[in-house]
């Protein structure tokens, strides 16, 4: 069909690497890579723990930033101890928030105090908006039928998509009736469950022969889209008073997946894949059409403290700082704006080491 | 990330409800062989290893009877047989080996605390069932003979064969049917018995695609 296919990056080593070994290609990546060939934050952290300047709080819960009112800055944060509940503080030049979006805006929120009524750093009212997920569907299914009853192989592999399919349609040519593109995945081989065969009908003996047939010739084709930052889509405190374990106030979610442009993206995307897998000779078991899945989904999920030059309308800058507490920053997704179609989280790290030269240099000029 | 191929997701959730209580921590701890560390201790980096792969050694030593938490003796009985109508013991183990009527029950009983409308579904669908059977034959289920019970399954699965058919008990012959592929398939007897997964396994080097481009 000439359109070209990648296979999809894994992030795993196929060399040693600052201690951390190369592949086994036992294929347990999706579990937790035992030896931490495959990347992980938590193998970053581990490496961390080996400077003298750096020290790692297990069980710490931050709840709150905490603030000097002499000098409008932080001065460090609150956390709770989640093995006995206890609240301690940290203090430090800046706070940097990497908790995962929902979180830091969760942090946020709940600093709240006179001067930042509705959330610290929200005097744009805009901190917990714009939320975004990958656009995405339920996955088609369907088999090879040349490669039914084949001997099983070690392929629950990377546990991930295969094959990838980067950049659909961003052209903008047409009259496509989206903003942005999407890609799709493929997914094969013998995995963790009944496969193809399953969703089969009938039971007895032939159905569980035809599962077992069928288990080395499973495919099956997804997608993800440019999500939309809709100002609709957006978490607040629950005005309930939800708490978590630690006596933390909990988010409350009000989102929507379901907006014209996701629906149109989601037809192209079941179109695209149906007409692949038909040339391709795969056997296409019957689906309903759904609609786009709901934000968080995919758990690809970012914004809710979007960065911009204007504090009226954002709640960073372009350094990740927050407009309104400069020795505040985020490093996680939250930042976003817009996301592409790809995973986001070399673009998160990327931005991620930029806020922290920026950092670095705020210390060294004497800014912060 | 989202693995969508039937009997994963679903799989998982019936697991989570499973591994967040003690009770069902227990109940996993005695589910898989004896002698598996599969439910160890988190490690360094706070990651629980699941080794259930195949360097996992056959169970050994007998297995405690299974009290019932959920269904009382003539449900069990009727799960049971249900269950073993959907994945029989042929020339390979089947549902009754895997013990999956157990592990329904205990999921059932779990469910009081995630999801309560399910057990109301099974109870209504097993009462639907004996509806049925003494509509049809006269008899309650647990009496009728096995080509009656086979014939009752294939009335209640008739929606999918004609997705215009109705019938009442279709809904939780669906249920019935995906949790025991959900248990089956992933009991150590359905995975590595039945389908023969390799994964898990340490291989000092990934072979890839053994066959020439355009074979199999």
């Amino acid at each position: 069909m000439g359109i070209k296919a990648i296979p999809q990056a894994l992030a795993v080593l196929s060399q040693p690497y600052r201690g951390r070994p190369e592949c086994h290609y036992c294929g347990g990546c999706n579990k937790g890579c035992l030896v931490e060939a495959r990347y992980s934050s938590l193998a970053a952290f581990a490496e961390l723990k080996n400077h003298s300047n750096f020290t790692l709080k297990p069980y710490a819960a931050v709840n709150t930033v905490l603030m000097d009112s002499r000098t409008g800055k932080a001065k460090g944060v609150s956390y709770i101890d989640t093995r006995n509940k206890q609240e301690f503080e940290a203090y430090s030049r800046a706070v940097v928030l990497a908790a995962s979006n929902i979180e830091s805006v969760r942090i946020l929120l709940n600093s709240r105090n006179r001067d930042f009524p509705s959330g610290l750093a929200n005097s744009s009212g805009t901190l917990g908006h714009y939320l975004m997920d990958h656009v995405s569907f339920g996955d088609v299914e369907g088999f090879f039928p040349q490669l039914a009853g084949r001997a099983t192989t070690n392929d629950d592999g990377p546990g991930e998509a295969c094959l990838y399919i980067p950049r659909y349609d961003y052209s903008g040519k047409g009259n496509k009736k989206y903003v942005g593109g999407w890609r799709l995945n493929f997914y094969t081989g013998c995995g963790m469950g009944p496969g193809p065969g399953a969703s089969l009908p009938g039971f007895g003996s032939a159905y569980k022969k035809k599962i077992k047939e069928l288990y080395p010739a499973a495919v099956s084709m997804g997608g993800y889209g440019e999500g939309l930052a809709l100002d609709s889509n957006y978490v607040e405190i629950d005005p309930d008073g939800l708490r978590d374990p630690w006596g933390m106030p909990q988010v409350r979610f009000h989102t929507s997946a379901e907006y014209p442009e996701a629906y149109a993206m989601v037809d192209e995307m079941y179109g695209q894949v149906n007409e692949i897998l038909k040339a391709s000779g795969a056997e296409i078991l019957p689906y309903k059409k759904g609609n786009p899945e709901p934000l968080g989904a995919v758990t690809h999920e970012g914004g809710g403290a979007r960065m911009g030059d204007d504090p009226r309308t954002s709640v960073l800058d372009r350094w990740c700082c927050a407009h309104d507490v400069k020795n505040v920053l985020v490093a996680d997704a939250a930042p976003f704006v817009s996301h592409p179609e790809k995973e986001w989280t070399l673009t998160l790290m990327a931005l991620a080491y930029r806020t922290c030269d920026h950092l670095a240099e705020e210390f060294r000029l004497r800014n912060l | 990330m989202k693995g969508k191929q039937i009997g994963r997701r679903s799989a998982l959730k019936y697991f989570g409800f499973l591994s967040s209580s003690a009770a069902g921590w227990e109940f996993l701890a005695n589910w898989l062989p004896h002698g598996s560390d599969a439910l160890a201790s988190p490690g360094p980096a706070g990651l629980v290893p699941l080794t259930g792969g195949s360097q996992v050694s056959a169970p050994a030593g007998p297995v405690e009877p299974y009290s019932l938490h959920f269904f009382k003796s003539d449900e069990f009985r009727t799960v049971q047989i249900l269950t073993e109508m959907i994945i029989p013991t042929d020339d390979q183990p089947g549902a009754k080996e895997a013990r999956v009527a157990e592990y329904i029950d205990f999921v059932l009983f779990s469910a009081s605390e995630f999801e309560p409308s399910l057990q109301k579904h099974w109870i209504d669908g097993l009462e639907e069932l004996e509806r049925q059977s003494n509509e049809k034959f006269g008899n309650s289920f647990l009496r009728v003979s096995a080509s009656e019970r086979e014939e009752l399954l294939k009335d209640m699965s008739l929606p999918e064969r004609d997705p215009k058919a109705e019938q009442p008990g279709f809904p939780f012959y669906r249920t019935l049917k995906e949790m025991t592929v959900d248990a089956f398939y992933s009991s150590r007897v359905g995975l590595i018995d039945v389908l023969g997964y390799k994964g898990l396994a340490f291989l000092t080097e990934f072979p890839g695609c053994t066959s020439p481009p355009g074979k199999t």
